[in-house]
């Protein structure tokens, strides 16, 4: 069974339009928190991770001539996925002979046009370009406009598990190649912010009007953002030839919690179980784990459950932990692989992402996170374990190593 | 020996009365309408009353086939579930959104915003089984049901032991007809369901329903028959690349064209959108029986999931039912079936069944 590898990575979001933004945002500490400047919505003062472009100006920045009927999140989609497809030396134009596929993962799609214009679509009388949105909330619009405009032909899914939705795109897409279906394939999310997502979080009372603080014993919700990240996975076969290599995927697990329809458990059953698959999965023992990047939402109930996985199944002296949720706000399905791109950025690097906003252990925890960057010496970064979980119970752990020759 | 992935149990609630397994179509329901709805059975033999007061409709019906697809399997505790979906909770999703425009973003309640993400009943549910294994939703158009199959085999083949519960689901809504009616989704006029394929209109009806299928890879006792293979493929862009990508899955499975008994074919009366398959259907199968189901269930996202209730049934009882409208008989026994989609001419899809 072939092993896979991460030979490219995009990301777009409220951190950087590209990899090497997004990079130096987290090393130097900066929160991508401000104001709602493009999303029209009554709760504009709450604080959102934006990505401060319009639609127009994401359309330009993917060389896209004509962008009609193509949501923002089908733009962060393209430009974050063309980012990967480049950095893995990809050239889709020549007939390689190698199969490849996309799988992405959204929580709403194209909710943002489609809350927007959706009276308008309703009356059949009305006409205008908006009438291209008619079936872009379907979650699979953005994945077949992004697979057609880069020219994947072999292989294209859609996944939704609200929060870990692109983890699990990235489970389907290591699943395909080891068996044998694919050679390569871009796995990833995204996810645009729309007043459907905002409004829902807000009456569910776990959104925060404050920059959010994970792990913090003050934590009091999430802040909404967005973005699209993809990494390129690749069989055996693919990376000879020393090409780069971001690392390799060695472990990955999908649990369900099983406890509420929203709520995680108090002990965080469902998420101990998916980094102990994980962990086991790669051969590896809890203590060979370098960093986690947490899932760390910041809602009381999130960062508990998991704050007592971590300290259930690494002890009272777990390996660097730390949510990167406020660099990037939540940004739904884009959350895991997103993190997936920030997980393997720490492995290239031998770096950690201080947890920013931490001032205080939560009283039911013996851990905190790191609260300011390591890097380099004393941190080798081996293996980093990236969590996401999501409503519906949903908890999913990824396994990302250093590759030893690299 | 190689892996085989039988399907274990089956069940299917549709717009036919299909969750009585001692029926099979035998009576179908004749509809006159554009947006068919499903035939549900009695909620409270399958969920709780207590969840089932906050369930949503189309959650209902899909915990119950999930449920009634696990009791014809004998399993109680799946190693896996997966859902497909095309417009997920439909219901849920448009009410939360007319809800949040009419009261300009206030007043909102969050019943409709949980229950509106598309894993809602894969995580519902694992939560009444209390199972934390693998759960996920595909949402995939007409690629969601197949996702799921592609899924499970793969992990059957990692672990032959593994059992996993697979569905695919979709509801009916109005406000999705009238939206997607404006890019020709949808039949201007009212039709006769059993008249779906003679209207020569642009357009098809909407329907929905929710079935649900075991697949693991021992042969049970009240196992229906096996997937040997399904095959998605999008972009296709003449009848002659999918006559090409026909002929070579089933070659990639060992079988040649002749080896088919049944095609169920996923025609849904559209003249446009149907072309292709009609197409393959004459040039290819010209001498094959070919067997119809959306005029019986409308068209939606996860249809092949009826699909696959419908090829187990066959291959386990050897009968096709006369509401299929088949092309002609087919002759005994019936060993293999290919089931062939398309979703609103974007989507094709293949499945192929074998009779154990």
């Amino acid at each position: 069974m072939s092993r896979v590898y991460i030979t490219g990575i995009g990301a777009i979001s409220a951190i950087g339009n590209d990899v090497e933004e997004t990079f130096q945002s987290l090393i130097e500490e900066r929160s991508g928190i401000g104001t709602m400047d493009y999303l029209e919505s009554v709760h504009s003062a709450i604080p959102v991770f934006e990505v401060k472009l319009s639609d127009e100006e994401l359309a330009r920045m993917a060389g896209l001539s004509d962008a009609k009927g193509l949501t923002r999140t089908t733009l962060l989609a393209f430009i974050a996925a063309q980012q990967a497809v480049k950095d893995a030396g990809m050239d889709m134009s020549v007939d390689s002979g190698l199969r490849t596929g996309f799988i992405s993962a959204t929580t709403c799609g194209g909710m943002r046009e489609f809350e927007k214009y959706y009276h308008d679509l309703l009356d059949p009388d009305k006409k205008g370009d908006f009438a291209l949105f008619a079936d872009t909330l379907d979650s699979a619009d953005h994945t077949e406009k992004v697979a057609a405009i880069i020219g994947v032909k072999d292989y294209i899914s859609t996944v939704s598990t609200a929060c870990s939705s692109s983890s699990n795109a990235i489970i389907l897409g290591a699943q395909l190649i080891k068996h044998g279906h694919l050679d390569r394939v871009i796995c990833g999310g995204a996810d645009s912010l729309c007043k459907f997502t905002i409004n829902g979080f807000k009456i569910l009372m776990i959104l925060d009007s404050e920059p959010c603080r994970p792990f913090d014993q003050s934590r009091a919700g999430i802040n909404l953002g967005e973005g699209a990240a993809y990494i390129v996975l690749e069989s055996d076969a693919c990376v000879k030839d020393g090409r780069t290599i971001w690392g390799e995927l060695t472990g990955y697990s999908n649990t369900n919690d099983a406890f509420h329809q929203t709520a995680s458990s108090p002990n965080g059953d469902g998420a101990l179980l998916a980094m102990q698959h994980a962990i086991e999965m790669a051969g590896l023992s809890p203590a060979e784990i370098s960093y986690i990047n947490a899932h760390g939402t910041a809602t009381e109930n999130n960062d508990l459950a998991e704050g007592m996985a971590i300290q259930r199944l690494f002890g009272d002296e777990p390996p660097a932990f730390s949510s990167t949720k406020a660099y990037t706000g939540h940004t739904l399905a884009a959350a895991g692989s997103l993190e997936a791109v920030f997980s393997l950025l720490a492995i290239a690097n031998d770096t950690v992402y201080g947890n920013l906003n931490f001032k205080k252990q939560m009283d039911e925890l013996n851990i905190s996170p790191v609260i300011i960057n390591i890097d380099g010496d004393p941190i080798v970064v081996h293996h980093v374990l990236s969590n996401s979980f999501g409503f519906g119970g949903s908890n999913t752990s990824l396994l990302f190593s250093k590759v030893k020759d690299q | 020996m190689s892996l085989k992935y039988y399907i274990q149990g089956v069940s299917a609630i549709s717009p036919q009365q299909t969750f009585d397994r001692t029926v099979f179509l035998d009576e179908p329901v004749h509809y006159e309408e554009n947006i068919i709805k499903s035939i549900t059975p009695d909620f409270k033999l399958y969920i709780h009353p207590v969840p089932l007061r906050r369930m949503s409709r189309i959650i209902r019906i899909g915990m119950s086939a999930a449920k009634m697809c696990m009791q014809d399997a004998d399993l109680a505790m799946p190693d896996g579930i997966i859902t497909g979906t095309g417009y997920g909770c439909a219901d849920d999703t448009i009410k939360f959104l007319e809800e949040m425009l009419v009261n300009k973003e206030q007043h909102l309640t969050p019943t409709h915003f949980t229950q509106s993400t598309y894993n809602a009943l894969s995580g519902s549910i694992a939560l009444s089984l209390k199972c934390n294994n693998y759960n996920t939703t595909y949402v995939h158009r007409a690629f969601s049901f197949e996702s799921g199959i592609m899924d499970a085999m793969m992990q059957i083949a990692d672990d032959s032991a593994k059992r996993f519960l697979i569905g695919g689901f979709d509801e009916t809504d109005i406000h999705h007809y009238t939206i997607t009616s404006r890019v020709g989704y949808y039949k201007k006029e009212v039709v006769k369901n059993f008249e779906l394929y003679s209207s020569g209109t642009v357009g098809t009806i909407q329907g929905e329903g929710a079935s649900f299928i075991t697949l693991g890879a021992s042969q049970t006792e009240n196992s229906y028959c096996t997937i040997d293979g399904v095959k998605t493929a999008f972009g296709i862009k003449d009848a002659e690349e999918l006559k090409q990508t026909v002929v070579k899955f089933l070659h990639g499975n060992g079988i040649s064209i002749a080896d088919i008994d049944l095609v169920i074919s996923g025609r849904s009366g559209c003249v446009v959108n149907d072309r292709l398959l009609i197409e393959v259907n004459t040039d290819v199968f010209a001498d094959t029986p070919i067997a119809y189901y959306k005029h019986l269930t409308g068209d939606y996202s996860a249809s092949s999931a009826f699909a696959t209730w419908l090829a187990s049934r066959i291959l386990k009882e050897q009968k096709v039912p006369g509401a299929l409208l088949a092309s002609k008989d087919t002759a005994a026994p019936i060993k293999k079936i290919l089931y062939l989609n398309q979703y609103m001419g974007g989507e094709y899809s293949m499945i192929l069944f074998s009779k154990i």
